[in-house]
């Protein structure tokens, strides 16, 4: 079925949509829908679907033809008040048969939080032989999570077991609606329901269409990196037919490359590829490959996909889900892998994976345990992520954690007791069970056995004050990159240290042969030969080495990040040149701050401010920034929104986890430009002369950046948030949906007429020129429809 | 099932009555035994093979399974404190250690980097019971050869042609009166001398280095056990072996108590520690009369009098314990009792009274055990019938040496003990190695859910831990009391139909498990055969046997 049906998700198509759209009005689908008056409803009345059981709707008594179409559905929720949607999750699908044609994303950041209004879901669905699509609605309410409360989902109701299963039907009112024929006003209806408007086909296209743009990678390097180009052209006629195939590169608002033109011929009820060569130059930021179907010199379809260039790959990251452990689950690589693709992941990590955190990278047998955590892997598994990986352009990071762990670190550690730590007795932060390590073989090579193993963690702490530490464990990084492929280390204690002595740091150079190597890294240190190198001084010592290593003997591109956080006191304090020169030195050379703690932000000012505030020194030391998404939470595209829009870059997930929700990754691969650049500097509002009416409640002024443009002109990013109505980032009751808007305006102040872009992720990555008026002392735009996230690019000239 | 328990904990109690009492009061041994504490690395000292080789039986518990008392030190002859830290054996126990050494016994401290001045010795009771001061480590990447030192008493002579070094030492000062008895380099790095009545011996070697392509570690020289050994052994050597036993405290039971207690009239005091103390013909008699009398008083049950009755049961006693192996008989302890006692009785009968208990669930344990008591070799088939199919369930699929685990440590494990220590009490001819062969299967299963339960114990605040601990640690226990403990009793004499296969066993034997196994069966079993019976055994491969079977031939004074 795969083969047979596609879901073009940014495609838009000129001419060739002159067939009607066919409305089908949904009726009453069994004992579980109700009819309802609705003036909201585009002919006065609607379907409620009790959230009871599984309902499907035959939508056509005709099949549709092959060829491509799009699908539009109206719906709203209709709950009681106070009704807990935390934990309710609703799904729609069109299906055929066993086949499912498409799923729409109904999740409660996708529906219009405003009362009594419908949410429209438009997708495009093809097929290449006929169908009779079946909507499919059902809802379940998601198992309580560990620890969490039970709770009524229903006002008035105590919580039962059942609640984690379904609402039950068990009112009286239901049972009367379900035998009414006669359509009531939905004011009168209270049964938690979701009330269904019409569903519409259009036909877009049954003769030619891109069926599919593909650049070979989601993300390369600049500097002449290769990214070609494959377009699909799909034919539904049986006929062959040929056309033109256009490509163009879009970058920034409206850069437009060269056009390439191949001319195909696309067999009858078949498709054709041609492919573009393509190679990365010094611009960076997100592309879009745009591919133009011609025929007779007329546009018939166009569609595009996304891609970014970046160097080093934290400049446009969307970091995918790590923690994974793979062993006998090698097979979902491809899926994954896949999925990390279709979701605009570019870069991922690989956490804990190795033998030994610091001292072994480089496992020679077919299958390991780690170090840390005691995950089951595999060589196969490792390498067929990796390629995966790599033939999609997605970074492959290891992970790095400075202990010697497991029974290889241990045996490491007996070798070298002096490049380890000790505490006042015995090694320090170390850990190790003989008997476990005894059983070790044994309980690891049988899988009866395997929870008679799992968890353990034997270690001991690494001393990385000294030059042969640091030495060991860069070594072991550049080795496992050659043998495996990283494209970069996260580590997640960054390699700072406290004072050393500084006779021992030249003599441990001496011995190391780094002599002249150290004293170009460290200039302004190297003269101390005698007393102690303070903790700023070694630690320097360890990041610029590491980084000189990985450069010069990897590559120029190898992205470092640091697991690292400021307290309050110090960004209010903040000064790289002074009180946080190791963090300042962190982000040198393009590193990377991870923010892990954000994760446990409880409510939602507390992860925005916290991502503003921890993105904004980054920045400022010209490093890049990434935050994990808040935990647990209702409504999670919120966290893409505020990373976003703080100039932060996202970690997605834990594990095999889904990706983000919604199309923000796809927004940020192709305009993330306009959060990220690091050019781009905060304003105050009020200094640049904006205003937006307080009535629209929108978070909008810590996010104001300008930047000065290559012509000398200047660009004004506007992030313009709804914000939650929900301050709790996972609330107990009362979740509610953002209401969305329409018709805000924006003024600016200036005198040249602005060009003014709006971008938006929702529901679909958008790019649309506003008009500017003049308006008072500048200009004022209006923004026709607003969800919870708009972003605006305001271009003024010199 | 469960109420099996029962009885054993009661026995195994009983039996240690005023044997474990925490004093340093010596308890009577025949040989030496070590309590080896282990650290970081412990292994690569080669503790065992040392003490093998010097002929000591041991235990040896690892930092992580320390429990909180030293109850048990009272048994040993000597400490060995491998890589240990001070702060990890906590005050109490270092106190104790202090008092052991200064009654007589020994301690022996490895170096290490949870040793001496990384180990948090100084202003320690350690620190004064050394024969050394120390306050640093030597680095010696390149190795420095050891070789015995000029003053060595007790050290024998050295083969070096291998050149042994080592690489990383604890500096050590010899306090006065302390002997060098091996150098490292120029340093000394083995010094032995004495604290109260007892001898400390202090190495300063660590197992630390990573020696060059060529070079032989101290760790890996053939010579290094031997040498080890005998400084444990001489470290253990002044603690008096024979002493006054803590049976001796307690009275006999008189004629007048015994027939008191026979008549109903009165229960004499401390009545079962006095019985298993001063084991007597009449005293079980006189037990058994009143336990099996119809107005028994209730106080003691045929459970708990099991240890005092079984080494002197005979067939008379078959009839009146036949009606108690009855189902009809409401007591399940009770009954099961009756059943390994009627075993144990020899009473022609007695075979068919046991097996249809063997048929049953609730029985089948306590059939087995009486079937190898009876000594019917008829039985051996049947026996040797649920062995093997407790055996073949148990086992994974496919495999002839690993179990399933939860079954195993739940139901089989027991069953496959019991069968097996029938077989050889039986007089079966693979008897011993059977036996041998479920010993170490038991005890590996018996470490691997000690280990495991230990582990999951870090992470009791998560509710999910926890539950899999409580299952974890069940597991563990009912393996220990049905499978473990039923292989250490060692209550029996070797079986005379098992002489010859345990003496042509016991000489080749090398397996440490094995070895500890074969010598507590030696043990028990040396006075009651004639003393020329073990004198095959004095050339045993292994040093422990060797050493056991030396001292009942010769009845030569075992330490020096």
């Amino acid at each position: 079925m795969k083969q047979l049906l596609h879901l073009i998700a940014f495609s838009v198509v000129v001419g060739l949509t002159s067939a009607p759209a066919q409305v089908i009005e949904l009726g009453m689908a069994g004992n579980t829908t109700a009819r309802v008056t609705d003036p909201a409803a585009s002919k006065g009345e609607a379907v409620a679907v009790r959230l009871t059981a599984p309902t499907q709707w035959p939508l056509l008594k005709t099949p549709l033809a092959p060829g491509l179409y799009r699908f539009t559905l109206r719906l709203q929720s209709h709950l009681p008040k106070d009704y807990d949607i935390t934990r309710l999750q609703l799904k729609l699908q069109l299906r055929d048969g066993d086949n499912l044609l498409l799923e729409l994303p109904v999740n409660w950041t996708v529906l219009d939080g405003r009362p009594g209004v419908y949410t429209t879901f438009v997708r495009e669905l093809a097929t290449t032989r006929p169908i009779k699509p079946v909507l499919v609605f059902d809802s379940k309410i998601r198992a309580l999570r560990l620890g969490e409360k039970k709770r009524p989902v229903q006002p008035g109701k105590k919580p039962s077991a059942f609640d984690e299963e379904r609402e039950p039907v068990a009112t009286d009112e239901l049972s009367a609606s379900l035998t009414d024929e006669t359509a009531r006003p939905v004011a009168e209806f209270n049964d938690p329901s979701i009330l269904l408007d019409t569903a519409e086909f259009q036909l877009v296209n049954d003769t030619l269409v891109v069926e599919k743009v593909w650049p070979e990678k989601v993300h390369v390097y600049p500097g002449g990196e290769p990214n070609p180009v494959t377009v699909t052209v799909r034919n539904y006629r049986p006929q062959p037919a040929t056309a033109t195939v256009r490509l163009t590169m879009r970058t920034g608002l409206d850069e437009v490359s060269a056009p390439q033109e191949k001319s195909v011929t696309v067999p009858g009820n078949g498709t054709a590829i041609c492919r573009f060569d393509w190679k990365s130059g010094t611009r960076e930021y997100g592309y879009g490959a745009c591919a133009e179907l011609i025929v007779a010199d007329k546009t018939v379809h166009t569609a595009t996909e996304y891609f970014s260039v970046s160097t080093p790959v934290w400049k446009t990251s969307l970091q995918g889900s790590g923690f994974l452990t793979w062993y006998g689950r090698e097979g979902e690589f491809p899926d994954h892998v896949a999925s990390n693709r279709k979701n605009y992941i570019n870069v991922e990590e690989a956490f804990s994976w190795q033998p030994s955190s610091w001292t072994d990278l480089n496992p020679t047998t077919e299958v390991w345990h780690t170090g840390q955590c005691n995950f089951h892997n595999s060589l196969k598994g490792l390498r067929l992520w990796m390629s995966l990986s790599h033939s999609n352009g997605i970074k492959l990071t290891t992970y790095n954690w400075p202990t010697a762990s497991g029974p290889v670190g241990l045996e490491w550690a007996r070798r070298y007791p002096e490049l380890w730590c000790y505490g006042d007795v015995g090694p320090g932060r170390g850990s190790f069970d003989l008997e476990d390590l005894r059983l070790y073989d044994i309980t690891h090579s049988r899988p009866e056995l395997k929870y008679f193993q799992q968890g353990n963690w034997y270690s001991v702490f690494v001393n990385m004050g000294r030059q042969g530490t640091i030495d060991w464990g860069a070594s072991e990084i550049i080795k496992s990159a050659k043998n495996f492929g990283w494209d970069g280390v996260r580590f997640d204690f960054p390699p700072g240290w406290s004072a050393m002595s500084a006779e021992e740091m030249h003599a441990e150079f001496a011995a190391a042969g780094v002599t002249n190597v150290m004293a170009k890294l460290l200039p302004e240190y190297y003269g101390i030969t005698t007393g102690a190198w303070d903790g700023v001084a070694v630690s320097a010592r360890n990041l610029r080495y590491f980084r000189h290593r990985f450069f010069t003997e990897v590559s120029s591109n190898f992205a470092v990040s640091y697991n690292y956080g400021l307290p309050d006191k110090d960004i209010a304090n903040f000064d790289p040149r002074k009180n946080q020169k190791v963090y300042a030195e962190a982000c040198a050379q393009g590193g990377q701050i991870m923010d892990e703690g954000i994760r446990n932000s409880g409510s939602w000012k507390g992860y925005r401010e916290e991502a503003l505030k921890q993105a904004g020194v980054a920045r400022q030391c010209g490093g890049f920034h990434e935050c994990f998404p808040a935990e647990s939470a209702t409504f999670p595209a919120y966290s893409a929104i505020f990373t976003f829009a703080a100039a932060s870059h996202p970690y997605t997930s834990y594990g095999w986890g889904p990706s983000m929700p919604g199309q923000y990754t796809a927004f940020m691969t192709r305009y993330g430009e306009y959060c990220w650049d690091i050019d781009f500097k905060p304003v105050e509002a009020d200094a640049v002369g904006v205003t937006i009416d307080d009535k629209y409640q929108l978070l909008w002024k810590p996010y104001l950046r300008a930047r000065r443009t290559t012509t000398g002109g200047t660009q004004t990013v506007f992030q313009l948030i709804s914000p939650p109505l929900n301050n709790e980032v996972a609330p107990i009751t009362g979740a509610k949906s953002t209401p969305w808007s329409t018709g805000i305006t924006v003024h600016k102040r200036g005198t040249a007429p602005p060009t003014v872009w709006r971008l938006s992720a929702e529901p679909d990555v958008q790019r649309e020129k506003l008009e500017p008026r003049r308006d008072g002392d500048g200009f004022t735009i209006t923004i026709p429809e607003h969800r919870l996230w708009t972003v605006l690019v305001w271009e003024e000239a010199q | 099932m469960k109420k099996l328990t029962g009885f054993l904990t009661i026995i195994l109690t009983a039996t240690a009555i005023g044997v474990f009492a925490e004093t340093t009061t010596w308890q009577s041994a025949a040989m030496p035994r070590a309590y080896v504490i282990e650290g970081m690395w412990s292994d690569f000292f080669q503790i065992v093979p040392a003490l093998h080789s010097a002929g000591i039986r041991y235990t040896c518990i690892s930092l992580n399974e320390l429990t909180a008392t030293d109850a048990e030190l009272p048994q040993y002859s000597v400490i060995v404190l491998a890589n240990v830290a001070a702060p990890h054996l906590k005050p109490a126990r270092v106190a104790r250690i202090q008092e052991f050494v200064a009654a007589g016994g020994g301690l022996v401290v490895l170096a290490g980097r949870s040793a001496y001045c990384q180990g948090g010795y100084v202003g320690t009771p350690l620190a004064e019971i050394l024969p050394v001061t120390f306050n640093f480590y030597d680095t010696v990447h390149q190795g420095v050869p050891l070789t015995r030192a000029a003053s060595a008493t007790w050290l024998p002579a050295l083969d070096v042609s291998a050149k042994p070094m080592a690489y990383y030492l604890q500096s050590f000062t010899p306090k006065p009166e302390a002997v060098v008895q091996l150098l490292a380099g120029d340093k000394p790095t083995i010094v032995s001398g004495t604290f109260g009545k007892g001898r400390v011996v202090a190495v300063g070697l660590t197992v630390n280095g990573n020696p060059p392509p060529g070079a032989v570690p101290f760790w890996e020289w053939l010579e290094w056990p031997r040498l080890f050994g005998q400084a444990i052994d001489w470290a253990g050597g002044a603690r008096p072996m024979q002493v006054a036993s803590e049976a001796g405290k307690l009275k006999p039971l008189s004629t007048d108590e015994l027939n008191d207690f026979s008549l109903g009239l009165k229960n004499p005091d401390n009545l079962l520690a006095r019985a298993i103390a001063h084991p007597r013909a009449e005293v079980a008699e006189a037990l058994f009369t009143q336990l099996t009398t119809p107005d028994a008083t209730g106080k003691l049950t045929l459970v708990q009098a099991l240890p005092v009755l079984m080494p002197f049961a005979k067939p008379e006693w078959g009839p009146r314990l036949s009606e108690r192996t009855e189902a009809l008989n409401p007591n399940r302890d009770d009954r099961n009792a009756a059943l390994i006692l009627i075993g144990a009785t020899r009473w022609p009968e007695a075979t068919s009274r046991l097996l249809p208990a063997l048929s049953k669930p609730e029985t089948k344990l306590a059939a087995l055990e009486g079937l190898g008591y009876n000594g019917n070799p008829k039985t051996i088939r049947l026996v040797q019938q649920a062995y093997d199919e407790a055996l073949r369930t148990a086992l994974v699929p496919g495999e002839t040496e690993y179990f399933q685990p939860d079954p195993f440590a739940r139901e089989y494990a027991a069953l496959i003990t019991e069968s097996a220590l029938a077989l050889y009490r039986l007089g079966d001819a693979n008897g011993i190695e059977r036996v041998l062969t479920t010993n170490r299967r038991v005890k590996l299963y018996s470490r691997i859910f000690n280990t495991a339960s230990r582990r999951e114990l870090r992470n009791w605040n998560d509710p999910i831990a926890l539950a899999a601990l409580r299952a974890m640690c069940d597991l563990s226990s009912r393996l220990h009391m049905y499978a473990w403990n039923k292989l250490r009793r060692h209550a029996d004499p070797i079986p005379a139909s098992q002489l010859a296969a345990f003496i042509k066993t016991a000489q080749t034997a090398t397996d440490p498990t094995d070895v500890d196994w074969l010598a507590g069966e030696l043990t028990a079993s040396i006075s009651a055969l004639p003393p020329a019976t073990w004198q095959p055994l004095t050339t045993a491969k292994d040093g422990i046997i060797a050493r056991l079977a030396r001292s009942a031939v010769a009845t030569a004074p075992i330490g020096k």
